[in-house]
């Protein structure tokens, strides 16, 4: 894990996710979905969603093309809770239910 | 429904060509007959869709596409002049193939059994051993063997005649003119997914050529959006036929609100779930509910539409009961972080809707093939599986 901070102060307090769910690729970021339990996936989106806006406001003055490491590293948290929320809010199971086997289907980013 | 209520009342711009209204068969969807008369008489006289231009955007660089279907293995390649043209990946000499990476940029190939060098405008460049043919062989007439190739809005298209009877616009039609004004050229892609199911082309393709199957299969993903009063059965809004293409129009419920994070990141672009914006290209039809267009370009490619973003799905047949599946999303580019959220929204939101419409795919192959039922029986719901049918027979007698 690294030593300090990963994301900006003033999300500090979603730190405790950040090893976790800063991940960069859509391929990553629906293996941590599979390879999580449902009740991770809810305390994570409990954290975070409700202050989602706040974060997209904050990144918003950033380019997209050219961010500092801390606030990339938001985004990308911010990117597995859009990952995770169809987990929470549609199908509250961490894949779809009666779903093609997620193994067979390739990622390609 | 109950039944004093009027159904919904699906529209039809364009002439519906008699179609019949009878059951449709099961056996071209399970006969090995069936489908070696679907690969000599459709799949060997269509313009077949291959590529992004902007997947090969530099000189010299190269893909390579293999085509099941033809027992093909093509190079797609960008010559030094800009031109992009397509090659079949085999050595003129004996037969190796020439290019053995995927993709990348090269000058030219280098066959790895003689060493015989081909530039990337096919030509053959170094002929090793040239002085050991007999008289009269013409390394001028060696190049690597050309395919036909042509682009509309960026889409490469091969055709496997050398001379085709339509062009690629001609063969494109009214689905061209409906297409457009989409800025197919201001997207780039941000995902691309592939799966091999067990299962008939026209089986997979069928499960994404009607909205009826999301009171049933999307109950999760999708509630309440493709269907509810007053169309329950998520009737098309409007389709419109193009020759052998056909473009349908998805309704959209208008009390539909996606979940809390949906609504969130919909604030700052669109998204699958909130495509309500008026946008070139989509919409023929103005139609007041309109969800999105499923646009089929027969035989087996899709450019489904939407406010900002399309996707395409290419249905490979690999055999009668399996088939090679690729989708691809593209999105305008994101100016901000709440943008690409919005994005990453509708991408996860088609991925797993598409993950529940596999679903039924295989099961649907495997009891087509117990022979048990000899026809399907289709609703109007359904007019695209007809319309498809209708084109093919009509293909297969010609
Ligand atoms: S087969 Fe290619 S050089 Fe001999
Ligand atoms: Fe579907």
């Amino acid at each position: 894990m690294a030593s300090g901070p990963m994301l900006p102060a003033q999300f500090a307090d979603w730190e405790p996710y950040a090893a976790t769910w800063c991940l960069a690729t859509e391929h990553a970021r629906r293996e941590q979905r599979m390879h999580s339990t449902q009740a991770q996936l809810e305390q994570f989106y409990k954290a975070v969603k409700p202050r989602l806006d706040e974060a997209i406001q904050y990144l918003n003055d950033f380019p997209l093309d050219d961010m500092p490491q801390r606030e990339r590293n938001l985004l990308n948290l911010a990117l597995s809770l859009v990952e995770i929320s169809v987990a929470v809010e549609l199908f509250f199971n961490p894949w779809p239910l009666d779903a093609y086997p997620w193994q067979e289907f390739s990622v390609a980013y | 429904m109950g039944a004093t209520e009027q159904p919904f009342i699906t529209k039809y711009p364009t002439a519906v060509p008699a179609m019949g209204d009878g059951p449709l068969p099961v056996a071209p969807y399970i006969s090995r007959e069936f489908f070696e008369r679907e690969r000599e008489k459709v799949f060997k006289r269509a313009w077949l869709e291959v590529a992004r231009a902007e997947d090969i955007p530099n000189p010299g660089d190269y893909r390579v596409v293999d085509i099941e279907v033809l027992g093909w293995s093509l190079i797609l390649t960008r010559g030094e002049d800009g031109q992009l043209r397509g090659f079949h990946n085999i050595c003129t000499h004996r037969g190796n193939k020439v290019a053995q990476q995927k993709a990348g940029n090269a000058r030219g190939f280098t066959c790895g059994f003689h060493g015989w060098v081909f530039g990337n405008d096919g030509e053959l460049k170094y002929m090793a051993g040239e002085e050991y043919f007999p008289p009269g062989t013409d390394r001028c007439k060696l190049g690597l063997k050309p395919v036909t190739l042509d682009t509309w809005n960026g889409f490469v298209f091969i055709h496997p005649q050398a001379e085709p009877a339509q062009t690629l616009r001609e063969f494109l039609g009214g689905m061209a003119d409906q297409l457009d004004p989409f800025p197919f050229d201001r997207c780039t892609r941000i995902a691309r997914y592939e799966a091999t199911p067990r299962a008939n082309w026209k089986v997979v393709l069928d499960a994404f050529q009607e909205a009826f199957h999301a009171i049933m299969v999307h109950r999760a993903s999708l509630p309440k959006s493709a269907a509810a009063a007053p169309n329950p059965s998520a009737a098309l809004t409007s389709a419109r036929f193009h020759g052998p293409h056909r473009s349908l129009s998805a309704w959209a419920n208008p009390d539909y609100r996606p979940p809390e994070v949906g609504m969130i990141v919909g604030k700052y672009g669109p998204t699958f779930a909130t495509a309500k914006d008026q946008f070139p290209g989509i919409n023929p039809n103005r139609d007041e509910n309109w969800w999105f267009d499923i646009n089929v370009v027969f035989p087996n490619f899709f450019c489904d539409t939407g406010p900002g973003w399309y996707f395409t799905y290419n249905f490979w047949p690999i055999s009668e009961n399996r088939t090679r599946w690729t989708m691809d999303i593209y999105q305008l580019k994101a100016e901000h972080a709440g943008g690409l959220l919005a994005q990453e929204h509708t991408k996860i939101l088609l991925r797993d809707a598409v993950l529940e419409d596999f679903s039924t795919l295989e099961a649907t192959q495997q009891m087509m093939e117990t022979g048990v039922l000899t026809h399907i029986t289709i609703s109007e719901l359904e007019i695209a599986l007809r319309h498809q049918m209708h084109i093919i027979d009509q293909w297969l007698a010609a």
